[in-house]
């Protein structure tokens, strides 16, 4: 196993092996430095923690119970920089020093709804648009760090001889992890094989192969075949989070209720989730999109969807009041709107095929029966393009003892074609349930740089009650090549989600995860 | 050294005798299997380091996640809570025992299905749903929800579990 600092924004200052040298089944400890000073990083070799304390033993429990026992000392990192290589360009990324606070992020995020940003598109003349406008609506949306949590914590085997690297376990990128560990033991490529497991779960998380990295070298310094495995703790500690984002939208009505300006203003600690060319961009005449970041030292990564897996939430919540003010049915609303880019389309980027997008909101319609809901059950309507597929959901929802409960969803989706139907069914629904877990539940927080939830007793995963009864899926039937799945289901779940609450419970809710958030009831 | 546990002085005393390993005698999947291992050692770590039965998998080491799940007898119990010195004469089926050709009603149900996405948690799935059965033939749907929901499922395959527990409970009647 692998010891590493508590918080973000430590690091290792002195460790005494001695103190677990003699306990049962404990063979060594030592220091490993994951990556070489100075080196230009990959794109995927994110680590806040590179240098490590190894204890290597005879079984997991002997480890796990020396793990305890070991005596360490930490110190404040310093404000640093360091070289990545960017598919391609070599960027200079700069990382803070200092323990960071959720709180205080969030004090950060909200003092940038108020300053300029960097304005990533426009389109027409979005200020006096708002200016003569009717009627104007004004929100922002906020999303606190996920940890990944696949079900199998990182674990890696590594069996480094002089002449040989041979590595077995589940990663996402073996071919990232195989340059990395080259430069870093000096061998050429060839040198090194790596055999694949199964994954227990990705979802982003196994494409950063640090813990195969470490495995290597502990099995290097041990002279011996090693098993490196991750404790729960150690997982969820050690970084590359969905980061914590924020997006401040407006809409302008005119007196005929037109959609006639919008503007978007997205950003994030530390990256800017925004899309500047999505939906509903195309459609309005006057439209602005910026962005800003919050620089940070606590690492983030990819999570199922990036960035999409908040955009779509905060825009489909925003869209779905901007149709009730305009008093407009939400399918209707945003199928007027995606005529318009069919028609008429503003600006030349837009990401997106309105005919496709419009397609899965009028399949899900058609297949939820969307006017005619049961009494007592509330719907909430999502639609949302994202790698290069497009799906759509209604969720029904019911108060059951004065909470909300998700009873159904059923979704449409758009990803050409479909090879595997079955195990496409099985994807999708999984990603609604995880949907609705994140949006609900999930939720990673920080004091003086330390993650607050550690393992399941306080990271709370959506478990099998909360699940919908019954969840639908229905694929478009086209004949377009097959485009992205794993993600496309997963980010309008958010949207669909609130929105059925604001129907059930009165309340819009514009903080995830919902279960903490207490919005006042509307109207 | 600043700090030092109680346990650690012991060892420090006895200088790496390991006086407190001790030998146990296991029926697991209706075999003897003998281990020499610390009696406070959790049988998922046996099982997983010492008899090599991987089938039964490790989520979170505090009885959270159902990933451990194994029977004691003919109840599902969470392995990484269940120190080896505390199983005795008790029977231990793990997903390996659960049936010879992996036909268990449970099991054919999974497959009929299609249940798992990783397949992870899925073992701990089977033995949590296959003591339930046991227990209550003909449970109901919250019957299978309160049995169920110590069983985390990351992938998000719940509503496949339950299809598939029931239709595994109809096979059985
Ligand atoms: S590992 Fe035993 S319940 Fe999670
Ligand atoms: S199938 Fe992956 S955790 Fe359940």
């Amino acid at each position: 196993m692998v010891v590493h600092p508590p918080a973000f924004g430590l690091q290792l200052k002195s460790f005494d092996a001695d103190s677990i040298k003699k306990m049962p089944g404990i063979v060594d400890v030592f220091q490993i430095k994951t990556l070489k000073e100075g080196m230009t990083r990959g794109y995927f070799d994110t680590n806040a923690f590179t240098d490590l304390v190894a204890i290597v033993g005879q079984s997991t429990w002997q480890v796990m119970n020396a793990k305890k026992q070991l005596t360490v000392e930490w110190q404040p990192v310093e404000k640093s920089s360091h070289k990545v290589d960017r598919f391609g360009t070599e960027i200079e990324v700069e990382v803070p020093d200092g323990l960071e606070s959720t709180e205080a992020h969030y004090e950060q995020m909200n003092g940038m709804l108020s300053k300029t940003a960097t304005v990533a598109r426009k389109d027409g003349q979005p200020e006096s648009a708002f200016k003569t406008a009717a009627k104007t609506i004004e929100r922002s949306y906020s999303c606190p760090f996920l940890a990944h949590n696949c079900m199998e914590p990182m674990n890696f085997f590594a069996h480094v001889t002089d002449d040989e690297v041979l590595l077995a376990g589940p990663v996402q990128a073996p071919s990232l992890v195989e340059a990395t560990l080259a430069s870093r033991l000096d061998l050429p490529l060839e040198k090194i094989n790596i055999e694949l497991t199964r994954m227990g779960g990705g979802f982003g998380r196994r494409a950063y192969g640090h813990y195969a990295i470490e495995a290597a070298l502990i099995s290097k310094q041990a002279k011996a075949p090693v098993k490196l495995v991750y404790s729960r703790e150690d997982d969820m500690t050690f970084g590359i989070y969905r980061p914590s984002y924020m997006a401040s939208y407006k809409a302008a009505l005119d007196e005929e209720n037109n959609l006639v300006a919008f503007q978007v203003k997205a950003g994030g600690v530390p990256e800017t989730p925004l899309f500047a060319n999505r939906f509903p961009a195309g459609a309005v005449a006057n439209y602005q999109a910026e962005q800003w970041e919050i620089n940070s030292n606590i690492t983030i990564g990819a999570f199922r969807a990036p960035r999409s897996n908040f955009m779509a939430g905060a825009e489909q919540s925003f869209l779905d009041e901007v149709a009730e003010a305009a008093g407009k049915d939400p399918i209707d609303f945003r199928l007027e709107l995606l005529e318009k880019v069919k028609s008429n389309p503003v600006g030349e980027n837009n990401d997106y095929d309105p005919e496709r997008l419009a397609g899965v909101l009028k399949l899900v319609r058609e297949k939820s029966n969307w006017a005619n809901s049961d009494p007592g059950v509330h719907r909430g309507v999502s639609a949302y393009f994202c790698h290069n597929s497009y799906a759509a959901h209604v969720l029904d929802m019911v108060m059951e003892d004065g909470q909300p409960k998700v009873t159904k969803v059923v979704c449409a989706i758009d990803c050409g074609i479909v090879i595997n139907p079955d195990a496409a069914a099985n994807m999708a629904e999984g990603a609604i349930i995880d949907g609705i877990g994140n949006a609900m539940y999930g939720e990673l927080t920080f004091v003086d740089g330390k993650p607050q939830q550690q393992n399941f007793d306080s990271y709370r995963i959506i478990r099998h009650k909360e699940v919908p009864d019954s969840i639908e899926v229905h694929f478009v039937q086209n004949e377009i090549d097959p485009t992205g799945l794993g993600e496309p289901p997963f980010p309008p779940v958010f949207g669909a989600l609130a929105n059925a609450m604001y129907k059930a419970t009165g309340r819009r809710h514009y903080r995830q995860p919902f279960i903490t958030d207490k919005p006042p009831l509307v109207g | 050294m600043k700090f030092i546990s109680r346990k650690t002085q012991i060892f420090n005393t006895f200088k790496g005798i390991f006086i407190i390993m001790a030998n146990f005698s296991l029926n697991i999947n209706g075999k003897n299997h003998e281990v020499d291992v610390d009696p406070s050692t959790p049988m998922l770590w046996v099982l997983r380091d010492h008899l090599q039965f991987v089938g039964t998998k490790y989520g979170c080491g505090i009885a959270q996640c159902g990933a451990c799940t194994v029977h004691l007898g003919d109840n599902a119990v969470r392995s990484c809570q269940l120190p080896v010195s505390a199983v005795g004469e008790q029977k231990i089926t793990t997903i390996e025992g659960l049936s010879e050709n992996g036909d268990h009603p449970v099991q054919k149900a999974w497959l009929e299905i299609d249940v798992p996405q990783c397949g992870y948690c899925q073992a701990g799935q089977i033995m949590t749903a296959s003591a339930l059965l046991k227990n209550n033939p003909n449970p109901t749907d919250a019957e299978i929800e309160s049995a169920m929901n110590g069983n985390i499922c990351r992938c998000g395959t719940y509503t496949r579990i339950k299809k598939a527990v029931k239709l595994a409970a109809q096979g059985d009647s």
